[in-house]
């Protein structure tokens, strides 16, 4: 490395920097000191070195520093992942499961009704099972309810009035139903009584092709109160029974509403006589569509 | 050695002096090398430059500050 006019300055800065190497340092000062130019030319540039008044202190002099500045951590997705999460954690949890038929009649029934329960079967075959809610109601009137196929016994505790008068089936199954409702309505006397429910105690459904064709047979009992109604049997026996009860019903109160609305279409059969009270929902349309 | 410690501040004065005809960006990059000790590539950090920039503009204040006080001597003599 050799100076020149050209270069001795880049030269003379560099090795005040510090930037020269041990070798080029010593090849430099070498020549610095055999020339009188580059000598007092080196001279004017170390006093171009500030150099920093030693009596003069700044302490505390980080504090002077800016603070870095952090990016700010994404906190609101994190957190709204987290609510995220705990939502679908309580909807899995609190969402309301399907209730089971026996539920939505325990919450349907009155508490003081004798209720039916009627659960179907894939086979169409209704299985019915009866709680005596009213324990009062079933001693008193000596009546033990039986869990079997026997459930359609029915128990009268008075006397009512005689019929003999016969029901007559329906051939088409899909004119079936209005035609019994018709025949019910027209018989017996619809009321709406203001104590009776809204929601039906027994879900039914009925297996139409299973239906006979033979009239309905009017064989009424000398009976009593009407305490329940149950059955395990096709529409023929519903009717039948339900033809019996209302004619020895003593002051009876029936009411037939079907409701044709949506894809199942329901009948809702309700009986009251002196405080006793049967109830029916049928849903003989349950695919039938 | 009154008089070196006097020519000394004398010095000191005119490259202070002359520290403050330079452009800012040379003037700080000149503080923070030589006052605070920084190298190339903090001061480069600190007024957003590359290596090769910082060390250019010291070049030239260092040329500058020499000139200055060339330029004093001479008419000081």
């Amino acid at each position: 490395m050799r100076l020149n006019d050209e270069n001795y300055e880049w030269i003379m800065v560099e090795l005040l920097e510090g930037n020269l190497s041990k070798k080029d340092e010593l090849l430099v000062m070498e020549q610095i000191e055999e020339d009188e130019f580059f000598f007092k030319q080196w001279k004017l540039f170390k006093h171009t070195e500030i150099q920093a008044d030693i009596l003069v202190n700044f302490p505390d002099k980080e504090n002077l520093l800016k603070p870095l500045v952090q990016s700010p951590r994404r906190i609101v997705p994190f957190y709204g992942i987290a609510a995220s999460i705990i939502f679908g954690i309580l909807v899995v949890i609190f969402w309301p499961s399907k209730l089971s038929e026996k539920e939505l009649v325990q919450l349907a029934q009155p508490p003081d009704y004798q209720s039916v329960k009627t659960l179907a079967t894939e086979n169409n075959e209704v299985i019915q099972e009866v709680e005596n809610i009213t324990q009062e109601t079933s001693l008193k009137h000596n009546h033990m309810v039986d869990l079997s196929d026997s459930m359609e016994e029915i128990v009268f505790t008075k006397p009512a009035e005689k019929t003999n008068e016969r029901i007559p089936v329906i051939e088409d199954s899909t004119e079936r139903n209005d035609k019994i409702v018709n025949v019910f309505r027209d018989k017996f006397l619809v009321m709406d009584h203001p104590d009776a429910p809204d929601t039906s105690v027994v879900q039914q459904m009925i297996n139409w092709d299973k239906l006979s064709k033979n009239e309905l047979p009017l064989e009424p009992k000398i009976g009593e109160k009407l305490i329940a109604f149950v059955t395990n049997r096709p529409i023929r026996r519903i009717g039948d029974k339900t033809t019996n009860i209302v004619h020895k019903m003593k002051n009876p109160n029936l009411k037939i509403q079907p409701t044709f609305e949506g894809r199942n279409s329901t009948l809702d059969i309700h009986f009251e006589s002196d405080g006793y009270v049967a109830m029916a929902n049928f849903q003989p349309f349950k695919n039938k569509n | 050695m009154i008089s070196d410690q006097k020519e000394y501040n004398n010095l000191m004065d005119y490259v202070n002096t002359a520290l403050h005809e330079l452009p800012k960006q040379q003037k700080s990059v000149v503080l923070l090398r030589d006052f605070e000790g920084y190298d190339y590539r903090s001061i480069g950090k600190i007024m957003d430059m590359t290596e090769s920039q910082v060390k250019v503009n010291i070049h030239r204040a260092r040329k500058k500050i020499k000139a200055y006080i060339s330029k004093l001597e001479l008419m000081m003599l």
